[in-house]
């Protein structure tokens, strides 16, 4: 009793010297000044730190301002090219596959039955797991003569080809990993939207006579579409800064065969310590991202006013 | 208990004026209600006396108090709101008592009132019940019941009876009346019921845009009503309205037939100028030698009523027929006007101009 | 209507034909998913000599516990790094739950001039757009000249940081729909605004709050980047200990599954149980309007 006395005494006498709008203030404060700290101000320095010389191998502290220097480097660098366009093929591979698959399942197992919420919930279970469980996990399912995988193609008669170890066939590797690991993404939105459909407008198409297929693809499918962009944005987006599968899989190799974007800056910075071009690359990059963002958004806006007018 | 004070009190959201130059005095112990449609400021003011608002301008006070920034935590006044605003986390016992808890009493003391208030509100057997395990009329009971232990300086209750349906309405209605009765303690209701405001309250605030209309007692404000607003709103059936005219003889013109005024009140009349005319059902008997000949839209029996809605080339009125003998749509009535019953307003501004209350003071 | 519906895709198979497409389709992906847990259950049970063979069968055999035994040993070096984990996921949900509470609901109710608390809601949320590597480098310097590097409150605070926004949208969404009504009641049973919100506000939004904790708790238990970046030993955690069996230990598939299994098996569980808020966490913000 005295305790909660005390306690909401001191609220209210708290109240009496800095008044609501204080308190609301000071309820800002902690989490705004974390953000901003722990997020902005990095963001803020590595786009300084890209503009001048410092390697931490060499120098503990920040070299000479070299301007662009370390921008335009990247143009005469024939890995990160290389692993640019590994990137965009990977991203837009994956997300294709997750948005397909995602969507089927999310159609398929509509419904409140006992056995297809079951069945919704395992299918969750891959995108909640650790990433690098994840590469884990797969780096021994692919294992090219004692992985599952391969056990069950010898036991049907099928080739078994060294998944991991293949230059060609890694980054193909890669993208079964991330569509395992993240097509539940993609399904638990489409699941929830198709959940969350008004239920009149289907059946009004329902009674204006039109087949299942014809509801699917003129009533379901358009009214999905802006969730559906906004899920391809996601996916994208963290498909082409992929690093955890790539790291626990095959480290970028073999040779540089399976070196994303990501994992490439992984290494300038935090391997070889080149931190200036590392921070260049990630720059450049971000630029990317909030431009394909940017572009998606607008895009969506667009779809969105269209609907809303009809 | 507490008088209550608003002066020239004024609220503004943005550009839109919900409250306009409000001057208002509320009596101690005195049962008050707001009333208007949606839209007329009469939520505004009770949250700005609860607290909830700031006015913009202006000041409140209660017994000479300035309370005008005073938060509502220090205010002692106890509200009653339209959605009654249970917290769905505590029972029922420590919703009411929830106030007290606030206010440090002794768990005792706390029990103690609980009980009083649920033993008064026919609560005791629901009282370890969550509100949503609840029926709509006690949950308003619970809402009541909170504001109920507490012995606040003032009551505000925020259209508490508008979730009810329309049985249980007028039946909590009259309970609520006793309860006041009871209590004799400073209250404002707020309302969009004429009838709820009528049958509550010792005087009544007619609001209208963010105006104050009128501020009288609900006889005065039926007979005596300030404008043309406050006739047609109070009053079911509602008042009809027609163009008049006075003619050179000091007779009315409506309907294409002259009416006799009183003698006191020609003297606030032009001749020749036109006003509106209203006429309250009640004031309109239906009769065969009736000096009014109309035909008859369209019957509505409402049991102790019986409402006619009748029309001529001259235009329409509703009137009251005789239940026992009620007309029939089609027929062509007479009916006889009661010069006494008969209000008058200025066509421009609203302003009434003669109403059976001045009527009967001349 | 749902069952009329999922027929769209398979018509033309005849009402048993296409009954029977559609739950194949649908064990094939519950065998697709649950397979490589499976697979990692087994290899973390497996005795090593087993490994060597290629005729080994999906399931070991026998089994062994000897990899738990050593990841959950008290004084193995890996039940520190279960521990650091344990710390710091549990660090990382309360502050980040609690400072993400206070903000959202501070920036539901106070009216702050120019939009400036939809400013700042929007700022939050640009965290989750940008390359998160972008910012591991220089945080890794920041930490380094604080000299918090490789200690408990460098991984937290990257956590936090990366998990606020998620928290905050998912709160400001609550506290904007709550009803005023409630805490306009409880003002005139004369409650301050810390006792509003404590005793009012909070006890009604514990779904919400629920379903913040579970995702920023799965985020920081799986998170890897910044971890490895600023807690390379003394605050090293599974993910990046696991991480490590790859670059420095060559393949020892038992103790990496077992530890895998560690990290898998409580998120799976969690999942399982609390289908429900984390099903609203996935989707709040993609599925409204």
């Amino acid at each position: 009793m005295w305790v909660s006395r005390t306690v909401w005494g001191f609220a209210d006498w708290l109240e009496s010297k800095i008044g609501e709008r204080g308190i609301l203030i000071a309820f800002i404060v902690p989490a705004v000044a974390i953000v901003v700290v722990a997020q902005f101000y990095p963001l803020l320095y590595s786009f300084y730190i890209s503009l001048v010389d410092w390697t931490l191998s060499r120098s503990t502290e920040p070299g000479d301002f070299v301007g662009l220097a370390n921008y335009t480097k990247m143009a005469s660098d024939s890995v990160l090219i290389q692993a640019v366009g590994r990137t965009i093929w990977f991203g837009l591979a994956s997300t294709a596959a997750q948005i397909v698959l995602g969507f089927i399942l999310a159609y398929l197992t509509m419904g409140e039955t006992l056995a297809l919420r079951v069945a919704r919930t395992i299918l969750i279970l891959p995108m909640v797991i650790a990433p690098v469980a994840v590469g884990t996990i797969w780096r021994m399912m692919l294992s090219a003569r004692v992985g599952p995988v391969n056990q069950v193609l010898r036991n049907l008669g099928i080739p078994t080809p060294d998944w991991l170890g293949d230059p060609t066939l890694a980054m193909v590797s890669i993208v079964i990993i991330d569509v395992w690991e993240w097509t539940p993404f993609v399904f638990v939105i489409f699941a929830a939207a198709l959940s969350s459909l008004p239920s009149e407008v289907l059946k009004a198409a329902e009674v204006d006579g039109a087949t299942p297929w014809q509801i699917l693809r003129m009533v379901i499918l358009p009214m999905l579409a802006p969730v559906g962009l906004l899920v391809v944005m996601f996916r994208l987006l963290d498909a082409l800064l992929t690093l955890d599968i790539v790291f626990t899989t095959t480290f970028g190799g073999p040779g540089f065969a399976t070196h994303t974007l990501s994992f490439w800056i992984y290494q300038q910075g935090l391997r070889y310590f080149n931190i200036s071009y590392a921070a260049a690359i990630s720059w450049a990059s971000l630029i990317g991202c909030m431009l394909l963002v940017a572009g998606l958004l607008v895009w969506r806006a667009r779809i969105s006013r269209w609907q809303k007018e009809a | 208990m507490a008088g209550l004070i608003l002066s020239n009190v004024w609220k503004k959201f943005g550009s839109v004026v919900a409250v306009q130059a409000l001057d208002l005095e509320i009596r101690d112990r005195e049962f008050v209600s707001f009333l208007g449609p949606s839209g007329c400021g009469k939520t505004t003011t009770l949250n700005m006396i609860a607290g909830l608002e700031t006015p913009s301008e202006g000041q409140i006070l209660m017994d000479g108090l300035d309370v005008t920034k005073v938060p509502p935590r220090l205010r002692n006044f106890a509200m009653v709101f339209q959605g009654y605003a249970l917290y769905p986390h505590m029972t029922v016992a420590d919703n009411i008592g929830f106030a007290l808890k606030v206010r440090n009493l002794d768990k005792a003391e706390i029990a103690k009132r609980v009980a009083d208030a649920a033993e008064r509100l026919e609560l005791k057997e629901v009282l370890g019940r969550y509100p949503r395990q609840l029926s709509g009329g006690q949950r308003q009971r619970v809402a009541l019941g909170r504001a109920f232990v507490r012995d606040p300086h003032v009551f505000l209750l925020d259209e508490p009876l508008s979730n009810l349906d329309a049985v249980l309405r007028v039946q909590t209605r009259v309970e609520l009346k006793r309860l006041f009765a009871d209590l004799d303690t400073t209250a404002v209701y707020v309302t969009h019921d004429q009838a709820e405001a009528m049958t509550m309250s010792d005087r009544i605030a007619v609001f209208r845009h963010g105006v104050l209309q009128q501020f009288a007692s609900p006889l005065d404000i039926y007979r005596n009503p300030a404008n043309r607003f406050v006739a047609t709103f109070v009053g079911s059936p509602p008042m009809s309205v027609v163009e008049a005219t006075l003619g050179d003889d000091n007779q009315l013109r409506a309907f294409g037939t002259s009416i006799a005024l009183p003698e006191a009140v020609l003297g606030k009349l032009k001749v020749g100028k036109s006003y509106d005319l209203g006429l309250r059902a009640e004031d309109l008997v239906l009769a065969p030698d009736g000096q009014l000949k109309m035909r008859v839209d369209l019957v509505e029996h409402l049991g102790a009523q019986t409402i006619v809605h009748l029309s001529s080339s001259q235009g329409r009125l509703i009137a009251q027929s005789s239940p026992t003998e009620p007309a029939k749509a089609g027929d062509m009535v007479g009916i006889r006007l009661d010069p006494a019953g008969l209000y008058l307003f200025d066509r421009q501004s609203g302003a009434a101009i003669v109403t059976p209350g001045l009527i009967r003071q001349n | 209507m749902a069952a009329n519906l999922s027929h769209a895709a398979t018509s033309g198979f005849g009402p048993i034909g296409r009954r029977l497409l559609v739950v194949g389709i649908i064990l094939l992906a519950l065998l697709v998913t649950l397979a490589p847990f499976f697979v990692l259950f087994g290899n973390s049970l497996r005795p090593a000599d087993e490994f060597l063979s290629d005729k080994s069968g999906l399931w070991p055999s026998q089994l062994t516990f000897e990899y738990y035994a050593a990841v959950l040993s008290a004084n193995g070096t890996t039940f520190r790094i279960l521990l650091n984990s344990v710390i710091v996921t549990a660090a990382t949900t309360v502050i980040a739950v609690t400072t993400g509470c206070l903000v959202a609901y501070g920036l539901a109710r106070l009216k702050l001039p120019f939009r400036l608390s939809t400013i700042i809601g929007l700022t939050f949320l640009i965290v989750r757009f940008y390359p998160k590597i972008t910012i591991a480098i220089p945080y890794f310097v920041l930490m380094r000249d604080f000299g918090l590097r490789d200690t408990y409150a460098a991984v937290v605070i990257a956590h936090v940081s990366m998990t606020l926004p998620i928290v905050v949208w998912l709160m400001l969404a609550f506290f904007e729909d709550f009803p005023k009504q409630l805490e306009q009641s409880a003002m005139m049973d004369g409650c301050g605004i810390l006792r509003r919100f404590f005793s009012i506000v909070l006890p009604l939004t514990v779904p919400a709050i629920a379903t913040a904790a579970l995702l920023t708790a799965f985020f920081s238990w799986n998170e890897f980047l910044f971890a490895s970046a600023v807690g390379p030993l003394n605050a090293k955690t599974l993910p990046v200990e696991i991480s490590g069996f790859i670059t420095d230990k060559g393949t020892v598939w038992g103790p990496m599954s077992a530890m895998g299994t560690v990290i898998v098996l409580p998120v799976m569980v969690l999942a399982l149980i609390a289908q429900r808020y984390l099903v609203r966490g996935l989707t709040a913000g993609a599925v409204k309007g």
